[in-house]
């Protein structure tokens, strides 16, 4: 098996790109992305004829341009050994599109696999947008016509773990704090003006107990990694992380469980973390920083604990207190999470990458973690019914 | 037999298929029977009703009747819905766990100010114009502590 690098990462900022329907002009999916793969590559300093393998998440449905992954290895001429596709794991998409990538090059079908993808959905409002993603978050005949919504099962975790732990709700939001002080040091981040708790605490209610401020925004994106073999990565004379660990665990379970179960110690992120660590010889207290996809405020808490990042039942209490704030004892999340960085939902995982490239080559500019060496990524999908584990080092 | 049938407005904002194997879950549903499938190999029980065991893959199951009572594992009240269901905002969903050892997902017709993790409910139906859905209400004389 090869050494697999992450030799590059360019991205777009997170915000609101998608054209509305009736504009004159245009923002394209193609144009968007391509320039994104022209920087990375410039950044990684390979060739374009080096690059064997390119594996994109899938646009939404809302993206004109089908069959996108080889529609692009045409717009770009890219002549590939390895695998040319588009990926669909929901919100694990993006981890899957990495994943991927890097078994390309670790099965040695190729020295440089591109993991990229364009996430346009802001033109769709909220409520148009819930009808299609209520079906990809429950059984369509079983749950759904009550009304689920995808971060209504967070909610419900929420009001759980306040029942279970005592937690305050001004504890679970300061995630949301917390994340909003990283943004403002991210130029990639949607969301970088100062925030308060009176703010969160004063925003619209959407799923009990969660305000507009501790759930995601609506977010459009375009990212592109440069992933090489260790050799490739050497001979660029660029900075380059390593892969040092995987792990991943699907629980067999759709939302919830058909039985009785502790639905907020998140056991595929467990399972999931016992894997890579074990894969990479690594313990949580190794860990530098960590980039986990979480929409809501709550699930930073959950899958920080799950991972053995933060305490059992305390995560909230030791988020409120600054452990996982930039400074900390393990910052989580200094993009900015998915609250303020945002949340191009196919893409987050990939921005989550992109984050621990930048801080583990010291290129984190305001944010930077001083001696940060290793960094953990995790994304999932469902109610973390599974879950995609990273370890990345710096070379 | 469903005690609860709750009058609701208008069409299901988003009816359920029925199928050859469901037709008995909704039919039942219809009737006030709240139904689901057990093994008749491993004697699993399992919600919803599926023709084959989750457990052992057995094709072999049949349909059992449920007490249609349980308690609440967790909820949240959604105020930013889905636009096929704005009209029925804010509502309430939650998870409740049966009294045979089942984990749903459902509607809870109860009252914002009232819900609370452990309340016990039963199940009811929920009578749309165009058809029935399930839901769960407070159990009626609860006497447990708010």
């Amino acid at each position: 098996m090869n050494e697999v690098t992450l030799l590059a990462a360019s991205a777009v900022p997170v915000g609101k790109i998608q054209s509305r329907p009736e504009a004159p002009t245009q923002i394209v999916e193609h144009e968007l992305l391509s320039d994104v793969v022209s920087q990375a590559l410039g950044q990684a300093n390979v060739d374009k004829a080096q690059v064997g393998a390119m594996i994109f998440s899938e646009p939404h449905i809302y993206t004109r341009q089908k069959y996108f992954a080889t529609f692009m290895a045409g717009y770009m001429g890219m002549k590939c050994t390895g695998g040319v596709m588009e990926i669909l794991g929901n919100g694990m998409t993006g981890g899957l599109v990495f994943d991927r990538a890097a078994d390309e090059i670790r099965l040695g079908r190729t020295e440089v696999a591109l993991a990229l993808g364009v996430n346009l959905e802001t033109a769709v409002p909220a409520t148009e947008h819930m009808n299609y993603t209520m079906r990809a978050t429950g059984d369509v005949d079983f749950q759904s016509p009550a009304g689920f919504t995808p971060i209504s099962w967070y909610a419900m975790d929420a009001v759980r773990y306040m029942h279970e732990t005592g937690a305050t709700r001004e504890q679970i939001s300061s995630v949301a704090l917390k994340n909003r002080k990283h943004a403002m040091l991210n130029p990639l981040a949607q969301f970088r003006k100062p925030m308060t708790m009176e703010d969160i605490l004063a925003a619209k209610p959407i799923v009990h107990p969660l305000s507009l401020l501790d759930v995601p925004p609506r977010s459009d994106g375009a990212v592109c990694l440069v992933l090489a073999s260790r050799r490739v990565a050497e001979q660029s004379g660029r900075p380059f992380l390593v892969l040092r660990g995987r792990g991943s665990y699907h629980e067999g379970v759709h939302q919830i469980a058909d039985a009785p179960a502790d639905m907020i110690s998140f056991n595929a992120a467990q399972r999931a973390g016992l894997a890579v660590y074990k894969d990479a010889g690594l313990t949580p207290d190794q860990i530098d920083i960590a980039e986990v996809y979480a929409p809501c405020t709550i699930v930073e808490i959950l899958v920080a604990e799950a991972l053995g990042l933060l305490e059992k039942g305390k995560g909230a209490e030791q988020t409120e207190r600054g452990d996982t704030t930039l400074g900390g004892r393990i910052p989580i999340n200094t993009s900015g999470g998915c609250q303020s960085r945002g949340h191009p939902a196919r893409l987050t995982p990939l921005y989550n990458a992109l984050e621990l490239y930048q801080q583990l080559t010291s290129q984190a500019g305001d944010r930077q973690v001083n001696g940060a060496r290793v960094g953990l990524m995790c994304c999932e999908l469902g109610n973390y019914n599974a879950a995609l584990s990273h370890i990345l080092e710096a070379a | 037999m469903i005690e609860h049938l709750v009058p609701m407005t208008g069409d299901r904002p988003y009816p359920p298929r029925t199928t050859d194997f469901t037709r008995t879950f909704w039919e039942g549903l219809a009737d006030q029977r709240f139904l689901t499938t057990a093994c008749t190999d491993c004697g699993k029980k399992t919600f919803p009703p599926k023709p084959i065991c989750p457990a052992c893959l057995s094709a072999k199951v049949e349909w059992v009747k449920l007490a249609g009572e349980g308690h609440i594992y967790s909820f949240t009240i959604i105020h930013a819905a889905p636009s096929i269901f704005a009209k029925e905002t804010p509502y309430a969903v939650g998870i409740v766990d049966t009294v045979e050892g089942l984990r749903l997902g459902a509607r809870l017709l109860i009252s914002p100010d009232r819900l609370r993790i452990s309340m016990p409910v039963s199940v009811a139906r929920m009578d749309y114009d165009d058809g029935p859905y399930f839901g769960f209400v407070e159990t009626k004389g609860d006497g447990a502590d708010d």
